[in-house]
């Protein structure tokens, strides 16, 4: 008995061992993500973290970070992490755990609500810290948003290059093909696209939609915004969704008529991409990241062309969003001094002309515009600045009950049997319902601007009440 | 002789409690703990960073959520065609596999081999099988009747609840077999010997004496089964992500929803999440209760 009792225990020992080497192994790798200025070892090395969430531009960034860590001249060693999934719930666990990374690589889809991050205490503003020649490169004065990198006169990060707004992808050889022009409006583009699937016999098909990733926001929402239609009412200061009726009811056309590439409402992106740099398909949309997509990832062997998004009427009555990228966000319990000269490296000229003509992006600046060779970005100068294009101002950032807005209208286009009307009064209810309760329980801000102009909508005077 | 007893009992309660306690350790470390962590945030609005005390508002939200509504009502759908397939097949096959036949073990293995894949691989690869274009399933459908339009398997709401189903009893149904071979090989042989010897035919052997004797057994599988299909989404998030338009949308893949944000970027209703738990917890816990009652009387032999 006192044997097996001992066998026992031995053996509980090895797990316990084996648990522990376990979560050993866990905490080493856990030092180097254990940010603070207090990773500094003996040897004057000053270790610092960043983490990422971008994989397109790693073979870039991987070979700048090494450049960095050699020629930094303070002994920084910069640790460069890319995060697969779930950044933000990632960032959420760490940070709760007081071992933030001292760098986080901010885009503004990234899914990291500034406001949120400032608010925990998570993060600290830079903008004081910035060198002029960094100011100078990268604009800092005028790429400064309220909300989105900026919170009043603190700036929080400063983005380093644009992603453009969507554009209509189109497979020339196609639409020459079948004899189709590129469409102006949603209508026309439904048309277009019952050309192209008719002429096709089930060989290829007219339009696709990548179902399961945000089919809708690939350039049906940019066809709405830039028609002046957006889900922020910015006058009022409340949310309204009632515009979208028109885009919903052209829309649909796809679906009533059944000309969308089979199984598009299931569909991923890179199906969707790679069923179309096959040639099976007329169009899609996206923005300008379609460059690198199209070329390496699923290099199309046609010629593919970026056409100007449609809008509602043909006519352009708002701007279309393009995304800030590029930027840093440094956290509060970072080495300051190495964080903002790591950022100092990743904002200079020769780092983000580099980044620039690898064609990971558009220049936010026209200070960088005007030093990159356009001959090197290739198809990227079909996705170029255009002057419908801006940056919107945050909308509060709510939690409604149910889906959100985008999820809410693509299940309103596809399927054609619901009822659009009561389908976009129950959205804007849900919406007001959560910006009412959370602005009165202190969470967020109402944000109002009364000298809106949806062409400029970032120009205007923000007022940010709390009732 | 008495104190003897007496020192072994204690010592086998202590080895008793060293086998436990590992499992029991973890038990509270990995499933406890954090549901007593979670719980605080039903009363709260959080979103992951700060967290907003709101009182009872996430319980009255959640009564008056639609889309949960709308999602209990599917998970019954679900589990109800899950169950109803999931374990007369199981029956059926475990039942047959008992028999002393060449290959018996070869099916043993193929059936049982769904239940080690996870499921949300094959969540994956039944996307591939259904994809209406170059799909693996429309492909044989086109072969037998080539003018035959391709089915959207999972983009027909009127369809997509089968399809997912079918995945479901498919990933499922090996495990129920294995629990209901046991049951049937732990039946005493001279129980059907007699039975033949009196002249009973083998329908007969099968419901007057084989079913009777595995109520336990049984009455353990269907436990089992509905808490799962009660439980399953993980798949359901693979293969549909709940839609077409929440068609497929179960309790538990919108509280993940609402959990962890709707969309990239939208933020996480990690309170509101936790407060619906709650509600599926009562929901899934009711119907044990009501199960377990109903079929008291299973686990008599008579």
């Amino acid at each position: 008995m006192k044997k097996r009792t001992v066998k026992i225990i031995s053996s509980m020992l090895a797990l316990g061992l084996a648990l522990g080497a376990c979560s050993k192994g866990g905490d080493t790798k856990q030092t180097g993500t254990d940010a603070s200025g207090s990773a500094n070892n003996a040897g004057g090395e000053k270790k610092i973290v960043a983490w990422t969430n971008n994989r397109h531009d790693k073979e870039y960034m991987e070979d700048q970070v090494k450049k960095f860590n050699e020629t930094n001249g303070e002994n920084i060693n910069l640790e460069y992490v890319i995060m697969t999934d779930d950044y933000v719930s990632t960032i959420q666990t760490a940070a709760a755990a007081g071992k933030a990374p001292d760098l986080l690589s901010m885009t503004a889809t990234a899914g990291i609500d500034l406001k949120t991050f400032v608010d925990a205490g998570i993060v600290v503003p830079i903008g004081d810290a910035l060198s002029d020649t960094y100011k100078e490169v990268n604009d800092v004065e005028h790429q400064k948003y309220e909300g989105l990198t900026s919170l009043g006169d603190d700036i929080y990060w400063v983005p380093t290059v644009i992603r453009s707004g969507t554009r209509l992808i189109y497979n020339k050889d196609l639409f020459d093909q079948v004899g189709v022009e590129v469409p102006k409006t949603v209508k026309e583009s439904v048309e277009v696209a019952k050309k192209i699937t008719e002429a096709g016999k089930g060989s290829f098909y007219g339009v696709v939609f990548p179902g399961a990733s945000a089919p809708f926001e690939r350039w049906l929402e940019g066809a709405a915004s830039m028609s002046g239609i957006y889900p922020y009412d910015y006058v009022n200061g409340k949310f309204d969704f009632m515009e979208y009726k028109q885009v919903i009811e052209d829309a649909r056309g796809f679906f009533t008529e059944d000309i969308t590439f089979p199984g598009s409402t299931t569909l991923k992106i890179d199906e969707a991409r790679a069923q179309f740099a096959n040639g099976v398909i007329g169009f899609y949309g996206n923005a300008s990241q379609e460059v690198g997509v199209l070329t390496e990832q699923f290099p199309a062997k046609f010629d593919w062309c970026a056409a100007s998004n449609p809008t509602v009427d043909g006519e352009i009555k708002g701007a279309l969003p393009m995304t800030l990228q590029g930027g840093w966000l440094v956290t509060k319990t970072a080495d300051y001094d190495s964080a903002i000269k790591a950022i100092e490296f990743f904002g200079s000229e020769d780092h983000v002309k580099g980044y620039l003509e690898r064609g990971y992006g558009l220049a936010c600046s026209d200070y960088m515009d005007s030093k990159v060779d356009k001959s090197k970005i290739g198809k990227l100068a079909e996705f170029s600045k255009q002057d419908y294009e801006s940056v919107y101002p945050l909308f509060p950032q709510v939690s409604p009950t149910g889906d959100n807005y985008r999820t809410t209208i693509w299940n309103l286009i596809a399927n054609v049997d619901m009822n659009i009307e009561d389908g976009l009064k129950d959205l804007t209810n849900r919406y007001n319902e959560a910006l009412d309760k959370e602005v009165k329980m202190g969470k967020i801000k109402r944000l109002v601007i009364k000298d809106y102009d949806p062409l400029h909508p970032s120009d205007g005077t923000f007022e940010y009440l709390s009732e | 002789m008495k104190g003897q007893t007496n020192v072994l009992d204690r010592s086998r309660k202590r080895e008793a409690f060293l086998m436990l306690l590992p499992s029991v350790l973890l038990l509270i470390l990995v499933s406890i703990y954090p549901f007593i962590w979670m719980f605080r945030y039903v009363f709260y609005d959080y979103n992951g960073f700060v967290s907003y005390f709101v009182g009872m508002d996430n319980f009255k939200r959640g009564l008056k959520d639609q889309y949960f509504l709308n999602a209990v009502l599917h998970t019954f759908e679900y589990a109800f065609w899950k169950l109803i397939i999931v374990i007369p097949l199981a029956l059926i096959l475990g039942y047959i596999l008992t028999w002393k036949m060449r290959g018996m073990r070869l099916f043993q293995g193929v059936y049982f081999m769904p239940t080690i894949i996870s499921s949300a691989i094959s969540g994956m690869i039944f996307y591939f099988i259904f994809s209406p274009f170059n799909g693996v399933l429309n492909g044989i459908l086109r072969s037998i009747n080539p003018s035959r339009p391709a089915v959207d398997w999972l983009g027909n709401s009127q369809i997509v609840m089968y399809s997912v189903v079918a995945v479901a009893i498919w990933g499922g149904f090996g495990n129920y077999i294995t629990l209901m071979m046991s049951g049937f090989l732990g039946i005493p042989h001279d129980l059907y010997e007699s039975a033949r010897i009196d002249g009973a035919n083998e329908a007969t052997i099968f419901f007057r004496i084989t079913l009777p004797m595995l109520g336990p057994v049984l009455k353990v599988v269907l436990t089992i089964a509905i808490t799962t299909a009660f439980k399953d989404y993980e798949m359901i998030l693979v293969l549909t992500q709940g839609g077409p338009n929440h068609r497929t949308d179960v309790m538990f893949s919108y509280i993940y929803q609402m959990a962890f944000g709707t969309a990239p970027g939208a933020p996480s209703q990690l309170g509101y999440a936790a407060t619906l738990s709650l509600y599926a917890a009562v929901i899934v816990g009711i119907i044990t209760v009501i199960f377990t009652r109903l079929t008291r009387n299973m686990d008599d032999i008579q």
